[in-house]
């Protein structure tokens, strides 16, 4: 490894261990729950934070790893997997977004997918952590107070806390909400939207709520507007269901059933499968949402061809 | 006491039954079409044992929405044993379960046909499988979004439910059970018609979007080339197609959010 790509790797530990430094203990050595970030008034779920922050320098790392010595004559195994995968998505955006505009959209979507992906991935590495769930489960005692000490699960439904539920398994950031809709926000609204009122003018744009026209055009505004709110729903809510879902069915299994074989196959499924394709959806519906404000103009493209 | 335990352990028994349903049905909708076109397309086997399996996976997507709010139900249940008498509290559990189970009815059915009409576009034409396969994705995505709003309903009616349980009776009483004008009546009767109009109301949507979704990728393989020009009917008719599951989410969160 040069001295360079090194000196490039060092900047993602260094945040990975601000983070550390700044939630004051080891949340992902299972020390204890700590207490959720405040700033300006917010809450910050702590395994959220930490384990995308993980799943970025992952990324980062992988992709120092497998682009090191590059060679065009006599390409080596890594070369090849990363030269497929950017194929894929230059091919993705290409079919998308279209042969001109999708390749400037390229970087973007390529990294969302390798986030997701890698986020997705976290839960293969049996490191203990004390967050399940998100915010469903987490820190709330019987009674709906917020209680930061352990989290009360209860599996039997004889009102005790059964321990057993848990397993030791870094948490996706997937199973927050916050992590798809934010997410969600940054591509949709702000590359999609943002590169819709830049091809098409703000005048057009907007002309675009009142779709109809006319007089019908004002009554059709509010529901144009929650049209285009469902988007952002619908794209987060996905994600976050399969996989907060899969890990539900994966935690309930391995803790009903004390086996190894079974949980591994689920794993297997759940995981490393659904995980792979709910990325690649979640990535390739924000190229086509993107692509409804950004497309370029389809009838004249046709009929050059002809 | 006991009766927001009964309703939430029927709302997930509902939830997990209807739930069910349509996605079962999906999944071997869309095997029967992988067999169809492996009679035609033999040598691609590889392909359309990929693609079954995607498309497969992505056909679940609606029952394990039900699973989760079933097991969010059930976690409910435990925590309202000693909760008072509450109808409203009642009303939202049940709410919750219906909703997405009758949600995920069309959402599942939908979206197995759309892998079936994907995988019978392929076999036809096996030249044109990426874009078929990318339209494949899209429609499934766009068949479960009503779905995504049932599951938006029914967790909001489970933060409801978990938050009004409060009031009423600490005991069963007979009047308890007679209808009163009153906000406990007022605030069930909202709890269950939100739980019943998003939960109708993305059926047909799911299954209308399915068609469509279906038919693109039939005449993309039989139009290859042309995808720009397919693309724009399709994305606008889908989005219009969309529309009635959006009223029904517009009714149910007015009624869920002034409960």
């Amino acid at each position: 490894m040069k001295a360079g790509t090194r000196a490039r790797a060092a900047a993602p530990i260094a945040v990975i261990l601000f983070f550390h430094v700044l939630c004051g203990e080891s949340a992902w050595a299972g020390l204890d729950n700590p207490p959720p970030l405040e700033f300006l008034g917010i809450q910050f779920n702590h395994a959220t934070v930490i384990h995308s922050a993980l799943a970025a320098v992952a990324v980062y790392l992988l992709v120092c790893l497998l682009t090191i010595n590059l060679s065009r004559e006599r390409p080596r195994r890594g070369q090849v997997v990363i030269e497929m995968l950017v194929d894929m998505l230059l091919g993705l955006v290409k079919q998308t977004i279209g042969p001109t505009r999708g390749p400037k959209f390229l970087p973007f979507i390529g990294t969302l997918f390798l986030f997701v992906w890698a986020g997705n991935m976290l839960s293969l590495f049996p490191v203990e952590s004390h967050h399940f769930g998100g915010e469903f489960f987490h820190d709330y005692n019987r009674n709906g107070l917020y209680d930061p000490g352990e989290p009360f699960i209860d599996m039997n439904g004889d009102g005790v806390h059964n321990p057993g539920f848990q397993l030791p398994r870094l948490e996706e950031p997937t199973t927050d909400l916050t992590f798809p809709v934010t997410l969600a926000v940054i591509f949709v609204v702000v590359l999609g939207h943002g590169s819709g009122i830049r091809f098409r003018g703000l005048f057009e744009y907007l002309k675009e709520y009142f779709s109809p026209g006319g007089i019908m055009g004002i009554g059709m505004f509010p529901l144009n507007v929650v049209g285009k709110l469902s988007e952002l729903v619908s794209i987060s809510f996905r994600i976050f269901g399969n996989i907060f879902g899969g890990a539900i069915i994966m935690s309930v299994v391995s803790g009903l059933v004390f086996s190894f074989l079974l949980p591994i196959g689920m794993y297997g499924y759940f995981s490393v499968f659904c995980g792979t394709i709910q990325a690649f959806v979640f990535t390739m519906l924000a190229a086509t949402y993107i692509s409804m404000e950004a497309a370029e103009e389809a009838e004249n493209k046709g009929d050059a061809d002809q | 006491m006991g009766l927001a335990n009964a309703a939430a352990l029927l709302g997930a028994g509902l939830a997990m039954g209807l739930g069910a349903l349509g996605s079962g049905f999906g999944i071997g909708y869309a095997a029967g079409g992988a067999l169809r076109a492996l009679a035609r397309q033999p040598i691609k086997q590889p392909l359309i044992f990929r693609t079954m399996l995607v498309g497969q996976a992505i056909t679940e997507t609606p029952a394990i929405f039900a699973l989760v709010v079933a097991f969010l139900l059930y976690f409910a249940s435990a925590e309202t044993l000693d909760a008072p008498w509450s109808l409203a509290q009642s009303a939202a559990f049940l709410g919750a379960g219906l909703c997405i189970g009758v949600g995920a009815i069309g959402s599942g059915i939908g979206s197995g046909l759309v892998a079936h009409d994907a995988l019978d576009a392929m076999s036809g034409n096996p030249s044109s499988q990426g874009p078929v396969l990318m339209f494949m994705l899209i429609g499934q995505a766009w068949v479960q979004t009503g779905c995504i709003f049932a599951l938006v309903i029914s967790l909001f009616l489970l933060a409801s439910g978990n938050s009004a349980g409060l009031s009423g009776p600490e005991d069963f009483r007979l009047w308890s059970l007679i209808p009163l004008a009153g906000p406990e009546t007022v605030a069930t009767a909202r709890h269950l018609a939100a739980g019943l109009a998003m939960g109708f109301g993305a059926i047909g949507s799911s299954l209308g979007i399915a068609y469509a979704g279906g038919m693109a990728c039939r005449s993309l393989a039989a139009m290859p080339g042309s995808d720009a020009r397919i693309k724009t009917v399709y994305f606008v008719g889908s989005a219009t197609a969309q529309s009635p599951s959006v009223f029904s989410l517009i009714i149910s969160l007015i009624l869920v959010l002034n409960a």
